[in-house]
C-alpha cells in the first residue's frame, strides 16, 4: 500500500502524466523475471560452502578462544605455583651470588655511598606496589638487570596494541594480525569510499599484513579478493607488484589492482607501465601518479619518457599537473650534462602554461642570455607572450644565433624522437 | 544457545530466505544474474555477522538492509548495468509472441523503468510499494528521514508517471486509456 498519496502529486506537469489510481494499477501489475530453481539451488549450495568458509574463518577461531578461556583458567593456579618457585629459585640463586659479590668487594660497596643502602632499605620495606611480593628478594646482580633493562627497552620499543585490541593480548600475534586484517577487509568491504583511516590497524604490521592479504587473494571470492586488493594498495610495498601485475588480468580485479599498482610501483616501475601502453587511458592513469610523486624522483623518469615518441603525446598534456615546485626540478634539468634531457626538460617547461613558470624561464633567459635552453622552452611553449620575446631577438643577430640552435635542437628532437 | 544449535539455526534462517532475497534483489537490480551475485555476496556477509544480529529486528529486515548495503556497495562500484529485461525475461520464460506484446506493455516495461531510477528512488519504491514495509522502517532500513523517504517517493512516481503515460496506452492529454 503506498502511504501519503499527497505527497506524490507532480503539480509541474497535472496533465501530461497518469494520475495515482492509474499508477497504482500498473504497478499493481508489474513482474520481475522469477529466478529459476536451479539459482536457488545454485545459492543454497554457495550458502553452504560460506558455512564451511566460516567455521574456519578467524573469527570463529576467535569465538574458539574465548570459549578456551575456562581451560586456562583450569591451568592458572598451577602456572602461578610454577612462577613462584622459579622466583624463589632466582632469587636464591642471586641471594647467593651478591652475598659472595660483597664479600669481594666489601670496601667499595662501603664507598658506593648511602644511596645503595638506601635503596636496599627501599627494596626490603617493599616501598612500590609491584614490590610487595618481593620483599625478601634480594637485588638482582648486574647481568640480570640488564637483561632485564633490554625487555624493557624492547616492550617499550615495541607497538603496544591500542583499545580495540587490548582486550586480545591473550592471542598470539597471528591471530591478533589475522582479525586485523578480516576487520580491515570487512569495513573497506563495507565502505563505499575506502580511504587511509580503513586500513590503519594494519600499519603496523604492514609487512605481515602484505603477505596476509595476498593469502586472502588466493583463497577468498568475490568482493573479499577485491577488498585485499584494495588493502594492499594502501599499505603493501614494490614487493607486490609483480603479483598486481598479474591480478590486473582478473577482469574482477582489474580496476581494484589498477589503483594498487599506482600507490605501490616506484617511480620507474610506473614509467615502465606507460611504456607498455596496452592501454592508453590506462598509461594515462600510471604517467598522472607519476606527477604526484616526489618531484625530485618523478621528473628525471618523465624526461626519461618525454624523449620516447609513443610517450610523448601521453605525457607532455599532463605537465601541468605537476606542482609548482617542480619547476625547480625541472629547470635545474636545463643543466644536465645530458642533452637529451636538457632538451626534455625545456620541452617539459615550454609544455607547461602557467605564468609563474613562464616568468622564471624569461628570468633565466635574462641570465644567461647566450644560452639556447631558455630560448627552446619559449619556441616549445608558443603562447603571445613567448612569441613577442623571440620576435624582439629575432632583431639582435647575436641572439638570432641562439634562435637558430635552439630552433635545429627542437627540430631534431621531434624528427628523431631521441636527442641530437 | 549451543554453538552447533546456533549454527543450525542460522543455516535454516538463511535457507528459508533465499528466494525472499533473491526476490528483492531481483527487484532493485533488474537482472536475475546480478540479483544471485548480490544475494550470494549478502548471505556471507550475514554469515559473518550473525554474530552481531541482536534480534532487535527481524531476521529479514536484517538480511534486507544487508542485501541494500551489498547492493549500494556494486552500484558505487559501476558493477551493475541497466539490463535490457526483455532478454533476461524472454531467455528465462519463451513466451509466444502475443504474449511478449502483452507483457512488454504490463510487466517488462514497468520493471525496467523501475530499474531506471536512481539507487535511492528504486529501493524506497521497491521497499514501499511491493516489499511493504512501512515508511518508517523504509527510513531506518535506509538510514534516512522519513522526508527523504517521501521524497524519494514522489520523484520515482513522478518519473514513472511520465514515462507510463507514453509508453502504457494511456491518452498523455486526458490521463485516459486510449482505445
Amino acid at each position: 500500500m503506498i502511504p501519503d498519496k499527497s505527497a506524490m502529486n507532480d503539480p509541474g506537469h497535472p496533465s501530461r502524466s497518469l494520475n495515482d489510481q492509474q499508477l497504482d494499477e500498473l504497478l499493481e501489475s508489474a513482474e520481475w523475471p522469477q529466478p529459476d530453481a536451479d539459482c536457488i539451488s545454485r545459492l543454497q549450495t554457495a550458502w553452504d560452502e560460506a558455512i564451511g568458509t566460516y567455521s574456519a574463518s578467524p573469527s570463529r577461531v576467535a569465538a574458539d578462544a574465548v570459549h578456551a578461556k575456562p581451560v586456562r583458567a583450569r591451568l592458572r593456579p598451577v602456572l602461578l605455583a610454577a612462577s613462584v618457585l622459579l622466583a624463589f629459585l632466582l632469587g636464591r640463586w642471586t641471594q647467593t651470588d651478591v652475598h659472595e659479590s660483597r664479600s669481594a668487594d666489601s670496601q667499595d660497596e662501603m664507598d658506593s655511598g648511602q644511596q645503595t643502602a638506601a635503596a636496599q632499605d627501599h627494596t626490603h620495606r617493599g616501598a612500590g606496589p609491584d614490590q610487595n611480593n618481593v620483599v625478601d628478594m634480594p637485588k638482582p646482580k648486574q647481568e640480570t638487570m640488564v637483561a632485564n633493562e633490554g625487555t624493557q627497552a624492547t616492550e617499550s620499543v615495541s607497538p603496544s596494541p591500542d583499545k580495540d585490541f587490548s582486550r586480545r593480548r591473550s592471542y598470539s600475534k597471528t591471530l591478533d594480525l589475522q582479525l586485523r586484517v578480516d576487520s580491515v577487509l570487512s569495513c573497506i568491504e563495507n565502505e563505499s569510499v575506502v580511504d587511509a583511516e580503513c586500513v590503519e590497524p594494519l600499519l603496523k604490521y604492514r609487512r605481515e599484513s602484505e603477505y596476509l592479504l595476498w593469502q586472502v587473494v588466493q583463497n577468498a571470492t568475490g568482493q573479499r579478493r577485491v577488498a585485499a586488493i584494495t588493502a594492499i594498495g594502501f599499505i603493501g610495498s614494490s614487493v607486490s607488484v609483480p603479483s598486481l601485475v598479474d591480478t590486473m588480468r582478473s577482469k574482477e580485479l582489474r580496476d581494484a589492482s589498477l589503483n594498487a599498482l599506482k600507490r605501490c610501483a616506484d617511480e620507474n616501475s610506473l614509467a615502465v607501465f606507460v611504456r607498455q601502453k596496452q592501454d592508453r587511458a590506462v598509461a594515462t592513469d600510471f604517467a598522472r601518479e607519476l606527477t604526484r610523486r616526489s618531484a625530485v624522483r618523478a621528473v628525471p623518469v618523465f624526461l626519461q619518457l618525454i624523449t620516447v615518441p609513443e610517450c610523448r603525446d601521453l605525457c607532455l598534456p599532463l605537465a601541468n599537473d605537476f606542482p609548482a615546485e617542480s619547476v625547480d626540478v625541472m629547470l635545474a634539468a636545463l643543466d644536465s650534462s645530458l642533452i637529451r634531457d636538457r632538451i626534455a626538460a625545456a620541452v617539459l617547461l615550454g609544455s607547461r602554461t602557467d605564468r609563474n613558470t613562464l616568468q622564471r624561464v624569461v628570468n633565466l633567459m635574462q641570465r644567461y642570455p647566450t644560452r639556447w635552453e631558455p630560448v627552446a622552452v619559449l619556441m616549445w611553449n608558443g603562447s603571445p607572450e613567448a612569441m613577442s620575446i623571440l620576435k624582439r631577438m629575432q632583431n639582435n643577430p647575436e641572439q638570432f644565433v641562439i634562435l637558430q640552435t635552439a630552433s635545429i635542437q627542437l627540430k631534431s628532437f621531434l624528427a628523431q624522437g631521441e636527442s641530437p | 544457545m549451543s554453538e552447533s544449535g546456533g549454527t543450525a539455526s542460522l543455516n535454516d534462517l538463511i535457507r528459508n530466505h533465499i528466494p525472499v532475497a533473491m526476490r528483492l534483489a531481483v527487484r532493485l537490480t533488474g537482472s536475475v544474474h546480478d540479483a544471485e551475485d548480490i544475494v550470494q555476496e549478502a548471505l556471507l556477509r550475514a554469515a559473518k555477522a550473525f554474530d552481531s544480529f541482536r534480534h532487535e529486528a527481524s531476521f529479514q529486515t536484517w538480511l534486507t538492509r544487508i542485501i541494500i548495503n551489498v547492493f549500494r556497495t556494486r552500484i558505487a562500484a559501476a558493477e551493475l548495468k541497466v539490463e535490457k529485461l526483455e532478454e533476461t525475461y524472454c531467455a528465462s520464460n519463451e513466451p509466444s509472441a502475443e504474449s511478449i506484446v502483452e507483457t512488454k506493455e504490463t510487466h517488462v516495461i514497468i520493471a525496467e523503468l523501475i530499474s531506471r531510477l536512481p539507487p535511492r528512488q528504486r529501493e524506497t519504491m521497491i521497499l514501499l510499494t511491493w516489499e511493504n514495509y512501512s515508511p518508517q522502517e523504509v527510513s531506518d532500513l535506509l538510514e534516512i528521514s522519513i522526508q527523504n523517504v517521501y521524497s524519494h517517493l514522489s520523484a520515482a512516481r513522478t518519473f514513472l508517471k511520465q514515462r507510463l503515460a507514453h509508453v502504457a496506452g494511456f491518452d498523455s492529454e486526458t490521463g485516459s486509456p486510449r482505445p
